[in-house]
């Protein structure tokens, strides 16, 4: 068995997060240009995918410099 | 002519949610992920310590997020939305009072008795408090019904992911299971645990747009209220009057949508809560391997508060699909039981009101974030129900019984091993359910009743000394017996029961439509819509239908309840729209969709024809569509095919004359005679236990110490923050539970 802890799961959570964040943002930037919004979707003028998007970039963001293994004290 | 009723604008389409390339790169990257941390965790999974109890080192957060992801799954988030349209607010009783009750008991009251004994399973505690008897009663039941469940579940999520995105359900089954078996025979408990707080990020973040999204869309909280009812004359006709919008001031009678009075709910709904929580082991164990005492109490407490807040994702979808899900001719829009014959041809069905309100809202990235969490939610509780199934089996059945002196290392392989039986096992009970499919609610059903007897005899076990090994057996097994009758009885038919009459046509059919426009409908604004098209007659061309339950003229004779096939010949053959079953008299009168006929005074039941893919007569293109109660001409040339069915034992349906017997009312809905079924079953194994345990020996309190109130001494775990101390959270818990039933009181 390995001696070493594992690395948290918070690392591997922020990091998923963060590149779903990226992946999603990058679709709310493109659906902000005329004609590529989907007309079918309710409240498509609110954008819910840019911010949301942002949020999980965030988190994201702040989960995994937080929980870098390298920062992790042993 | 009999009242037509047109049951759906549309129809369904084959297919609700489309996705995009970007929502399947999403999909694939959470696959690869929870691959990698399986792989990952395998060289910390090295002992039998390691893989059935991660170590008993999780920290607090892990083990609360785990707790609760665990249990997020199986339908959780579809399923309790799918309920909340049936049942209005009364479905967040299963939050606000059925778990986190029961969650702060598991906290505050048994969890010290699990972890200070060391036990490495719910029956591994009967066993060191009473005998390896129950123990093994509960070991193999428990295994038993894990996998079952599991295969249950696998079931669900393909053929909920077939009729969402067209997916092949083969394919859908093998993926995901084979996902799970990898990750948790690679990485044991502590890859279930640890995946298991990565899909409970996803579930939260990929269904939360839902609910914000929604109540923007309704107009706000009062505005929704109003709204729904306003639509109940559309979406549940029979229950239009009663207060979809309420937790307890309707409960004072059984005038409520789940036709339960506050007794059946306090006390039924309460016994099954503190059941499920307090002694399923798959919900137990995601705590008791938590690093010590403290983190265990404080990692079910966080669990506690999370669920307080699911109602948001879970509830809130429910009631705002009654709101604000329309049809094209802005009516709302009706959604029916699973087991109604309608369901995924011409309507869309409880199940589908969160998805459906993810195509509303969530465009490309994020529908494939909320089909991600869908997933995740359904593996994590098939990671859950595997690795409890594995730990359970090979302490509480395999050393028992088989091999009592192997060494870590088998017992290591032998958890192995049983991961990937139990996910073999799942896959054949999934493919069992493709052709028992309302076994579905058979199983989930027994699950609840083998639990609240076993709840029964863990609290008489840690609360009375008194209570004797033989008492708790038989009290035990009483409880498991009592619940299965309860079952059977309120589903038997012991005079027949008669499903629907019906026509349905065949795939291909040629059929031509005559409509007829109505006007006086209200859509869900209360303006009249003026000239709506329904259809007023059926003629059926070419191939074949297929009648259950419909007599019919044919050469001359009538021909009632026949089963055989047949071709028309000559003349055209005119099917009933209705009819009086003079056989069945008793079942029209309680079916819900029975007419009376205003002249005879007698009841009529209609005649359902649904077409699911036919071809249109006049234009040559596929359409589907289902009517009631109007005539159906079948034209020579048309193959028929006719059975007579009926059934004496249906899961599917509930005989009113048993349950009203169980459940105290003839409107008890099938939540709130399971609630009472619970609660028999608990008073029964409760009064065996105690009775026999007067009769016969009881253990020397030596041998009980740890094991029982009064007997088991917490140890002092030294000073800790204020922050960090388990009463304080539970109070906080409990008076902010208690505020939350006040205020939708």
């Amino acid at each position: 068995m390995d001696e070493h802890k594992p690395v948290p799961i918070w690392f591997f959570v922020g990091m998923l997060l963060l590149v779903y964040g990226i992946i999603i943002t990058t679709e709310g930037v493109y659906n902000l240009f005329p004609g590529h919004a989907n007309p079918d979707l309710a409240l498509q003028w609110l954008h819910a995918d840019l911010w949301w998007g942002i949020v999980l970039t965030v988190l994201g963001s702040f989960y995994a410099s937080h929980y870098f293994p390298s920062r992790k004290k042993e | 002519m009999q009242d037509i009723l047109l049951l759906a604008a549309g129809g369904v389409p084959k297919q609700l949610l489309a996705l995009a390339s970007v929502d399947w790169l999403i999909i694939a990257i959470y696959f690869v992920v929870v691959l990698g941390i399986g792989f990952y965790l395998k060289r910390f999974a090295g002992t039998g310590e390691d893989f059935f109890m991660a170590g008993r080192k999780m920290t607090a957060w892990v083990a609360g997020l785990s707790f609760i992801s665990a249990n997020l799954s199986a339908l959780e988030t579809m399923g309790w939305s799918a309920q909340t349209y049936q049942y209005g607010l009364s479905a967040a009783h299963s939050y606000w009072y059925n778990a986190v009750p029961a969650i702060i008991f598991l906290a505050m009251v048994m969890m010290p008795f699990y972890y200070i004994c060391r036990t490495h399973s719910v029956p591994g505690y009967l066993k060191l408090r009473f005998d390896g008897r129950s123990s093994t009663v509960a070991g193999g039941s428990f295994t038993f019904m894990t996998v079952m469940v599991s295969g249950a579940s696998m079931f669900a999520m393909a053929k909920i992911l077939h009729l969402l995105l067209g997916w092949d359900m083969n394919a859908s089954i093998l993926v995901a299971s084979l996902t799970v078996a990898v990750y948790v025979a690679l990485g044991g408990l502590i890859s279930a645990i640890l995946n298991e707080v990565l899909q409970f990020f996803l579930i939260w973040l990929g269904t939360l747009l839902v609910p914000i999204l929604g109540i923007i869309d309704a107009g706000g909280w009062t505005r929704m209220t109003e709204t729904i009812r306003h639509n109940m004359y559309a979406i549940h006709p029979a229950l239009q009057h009663q207060n979809f919008t309420c937790l307890w001031s309707n409960m004072g009678s059984f005038d409520n949508p789940m036709g339960v009075d506050w007794i059946g709910l306090v006390f039924g709904f309460g016994v099954s809560g503190f059941s499920y929580w307090c002694t399923d082991f798959l919900q137990v164990q995601r705590v008791i391997v938590a690093k010590d005492l403290r983190s265990a109490q404080n990692g079910t407490l966080i669990g506690a508060m999370v669920k307080m807040c699911v109602p948001f994702i879970v509830i809130l979808p429910g009631l705002l699909g009654m709101a604000v899900l329309a049809n094209s001719d802005h009516t709302p829009m009706v959604l029916v039981p699973e087991n109604d014959v309608r369901a995924n041809i011409t309507l869309h069905t409880y199940n589908d009101v969160l998805p459906l309100l993810m195509g509303r809202y969530l465009g490309p990235g994020l529908l494939g974030l909320g089909v991600t969490a869908m997933i995740a939610g359904f593996m994590s509780g098939m990671a859950g129900n595997v690795s409890a199934f594995a730990t359970v089996w090979v302490y509480d059945v395999y050393k028992p019984l088989f091999n009592k002196n192997a060494s870590d290392h088998h017992y290591l392989n032998m958890g192995r091993l049983c991961a990937l039986v139990g996910v073999g096992v799942s896959i054949g009970t999934a493919y069992a359910l493709f052709y028992f499919s309302n076994v579905l609610e058979f199983f989930q059903a027994l699950g609840m009743f083998f639990l609240i007897p076993l709840f029964a005899v863990v609290i008489l076990g840690m609360m009375w000394k008194r209570c004797s090994a033989t008492g708790a057996f038989w009290g035990f097994v009483v409880g498991i017996a009592a619940s299965v009758a309860m079952f059977l009885f309120v589903h038997a038919f012991p005079e027949g029961h008669r499903p629907v009459p019906q026509v349905a046509l065949d795939q291909g059919a040629v059929v031509s439509l005559q409509e007829e426009t109505v006007n006086g409908r209200q859509d869900s604004e209360g303006t009249e819509i003026q000239n709506l098209k329904r259809i007023s007659r059926v003629i059926v061309e070419k191939g074949k239908v297929r009648l259950t339950n419909v007599p019919f003229l044919y050469e001359g004779g009538k021909q009632p309840f026949t089963s055989g096939g047949m071709t028309i010949k000559n003349t055209a053959v005119e099917l009933p729209e209705s009819f009086l079953d003079e056989e069945t008299k008793r079942f029209e009168i309680r079916h819900a969709d029975a007419k009376t006929d205003a002249n005879r005074g007698e009841p009529m039941v209609n005649v359902k024809v649904l077409a699911p893919e036919v071809v249109l007569a006049d234009s040559r293109q596929t359409g589907h569509f289902g009517v009631e109660g109007v005539p159906v001409i079948l034209l020579p040339g048309v193959e028929v095919s006719s059975q007579d069915v009926t059934k004496y034992f249906d899961p599917s349906y509930f005989n009113r004359d048993h349950d009203h017997l169980i459940a105290r009312s003839w409107k008890a809905q099938p939540i709130g005679v399971y609630m009472y079924c619970g609660l028999w079953s608990f008073l029964l194994s409760v009064f065996v236990a105690v009775g026999l345990s007067y009769g016969t020996p009881q253990r020397v309190e030596a041998e009980l110490k740890d094991l029982v109130m009064g007997l088991t001494k917490v140890p002092n775990q030294g000073p800790c923050p204020w922050y960090q101390r388990p009463a304080l959270w539970a109070t906080a818990i409990a008076v902010l539970l208690a505020a939350l039933n006040i205020i939708f009181w």
